[in-house]
């Protein structure tokens, strides 16, 4: 019998299908967000 | 009562920061049902107590929260006091100093007593914590308080504490406190210090305070950050644009039209596509805090699981999900030339029942954390400062939150409403 599928693979898999949807949309130019700034010494 | 009427009572000499942090911890020990409290700290906060007498009688004032008793959840560092993030691999941590913000709560007057439970690691909106006690909802002990800050609502929403710390890293500080029907705060990103804080996900994790009231919060922010956000709730709402992001508020927003308020059409981003993009963030980021914890014994389940997906994730997703954010974040600075304020329910649903997994919300089935963080969730990707207030009750009686979302550092706005919502 094959194995029963990994449910956490399933969910990502899940997330990954609605999000590689919205990854066509950028642009090369397109940067990621800055989280962190530099802080001065 | 709130911060303002206890401190009254304490500056009329109805009774000392001692008798009132007496009275808290005898009510705690004779009420609290609810497994509120991982770390009750009660011997510290009486001699804490007995100092701010002491100040007060010399002349010394530190301003609304002198004497006032607080909590905080068990993920704020507090020096000599063991800081489990609700979790086995914490269990016997104990920090050698305080979270920033405790520090300027503690310099502000306000007396912790004790560290508050919390979804494991926060890392969910049930707080079913495995390890130290499912915290119950203090106006129905067979519902969830909502998490993560489960533990931090339902002290405030038990009429124990007027204000208690909590974290909101995926509505961790909006969830509870609509389950709990009290305040709650989400301040904007970075405004608030997270030193000394056991992160969930740095780019997302925000610190904030669940409030009695919305001035409870105001205060409490104010401490945390030395500004001044406790402004006087306005007469009316003249020239306030108001957005509607999601349907189920419809009497919050209605009582907003006839407080004067232009209730607008707006265009946004789809909150779906935002909450995937956030998952992913969040995924990521969380399974790097806990790369060096395989053990799967330390976790609960859904705790484990989570961590499991994150590890799934792959580097180019996690670039391309802040990549994405930038971009929503670009398209959200659009809504604010249209509206001021957003308006929708903060949870689909009140309150479920602990032992529920799934809700049914408009004949679809869905898993309970997935629809709780459905309208809040993005919120901490974009960074925007939200509040969530009490608007009226459910079908069965328990509450449900009003979400408030306003643009970056405008916390004033969201009080100023609140405030003139009667809360």
């Amino acid at each position: 019998m094959p194995e029963p599928e990994d449910p956490n693979k399933q969910i990502v898999e899940q997330l990954r299908q609605q999000f590689e949807k919205l990854t066509v949309e950028l642009k090369p130019e397109m940067e990621p967000a800055v989280v962190y700034t530099l802080e001065e010494e | 009562m709130t911060v303002r009427e206890l401190g009254a009572q304490i500056r009329a000499r109805k009774m000392s920061c001692e008798e009132l942090i007496q009275r808290t911890l005898k009510d705690i020990r004779e009420r609290d049902k609810f497994n509120s409290l991982i770390t009750v700290t009660g011997e510290q906060a009486l001699a804490t107590a007995r100092e701010r007498d002491k100040e007060l009688a010399a002349g010394k004032d530190r301003g609304p929260f002198h004497g006032i008793p607080i909590g905080l959840k068990d993920l704020f560092y507090t020096k000599g006091v063991r800081t489990t993030g609700g979790s086995l691999i914490y269990k016997d941590f104990v920090p050698e100093y305080d979270a920033e913000v405790v520090t300027k709560l503690y310099e502000a007057g306000a007396i912790s007593i004790g560290k508050t439970n919390l979804h494991e690691i926060a890392f969910g909106i049930t707080s079913k914590n495995p390890h130290f006690g499912f915290v119950k909802n203090p106006l129905d002990p067979t519902r969830l308080a909502g998490g993560s800050s489960g533990g931090s609502a339902a002290l405030v929403g038990g009429g124990f504490l007027p204000m208690a710390l909590g974290t909101d890293t995926g509505g961790s500080i909006r969830v509870p406190a609509s389950f709990c029907g009290i305040a709650g705060l989400k301040p904007t990103y970075g405004l608030v210090s997270r030193h000394g804080v056991l992160p969930l996900a740095f780019s997302l994790d925000h610190v904030g305070p669940l409030g009695s009231t919305v001035e409870d919060c105001a205060l409490a922010l104010n401490a945390m950050t030395g500004g001044d956000y406790d402004v006087a709730a306005p007469k009316d709402l003249q020239g306030l644009r108001v957005g509607v992001m999601a349907e189920g508020a419809e009497a919050s927003v209605e009582r907003l039209r006839q407080l004067g308020a232009e209730i607008k059409a707006v265009q946004m981003p789809s909150i779906a596509e935002m909450n995937a993009t956030a998952r992913v963030i969040q995924l990521a980021e969380t399974a790097a805090v806990y790369v060096n914890h395989q053990d799967k014994t330390q976790f609960g389940n859904d705790v484990w699981a989570l961590l499991q997906q994150g590890r799934m994730i792959m580097g180019h997703e996690y670039v391309n999900g802040q990549r994405l954010r930038q971009h929503f974040r670009t398209e959200f600075d659009k809504v604010w030339t249209q509206v001021d304020v957003l308006v929708g329910p903060t949870t689909p649903m009140t309150a479920p029942l602990l032992e529920q997994d799934t809700v049914t919300i408009q004949g679809k089935e869905e898993n309970v954390r997935m629809a709780a963080t459905r309208l809040v969730r993005a919120i901490n990707m974009l960074g925007e400062p939200a509040l969530s207030i009490p608007c009226g009750k459910g079908e069965n009686g328990m509450p449900m939150g009003l979400q408030l979302i306003a643009k970056p550092f405008a916390e004033t706005t969201l009080i100023k409403v609140g405030k003139a919502l009667g809360q």
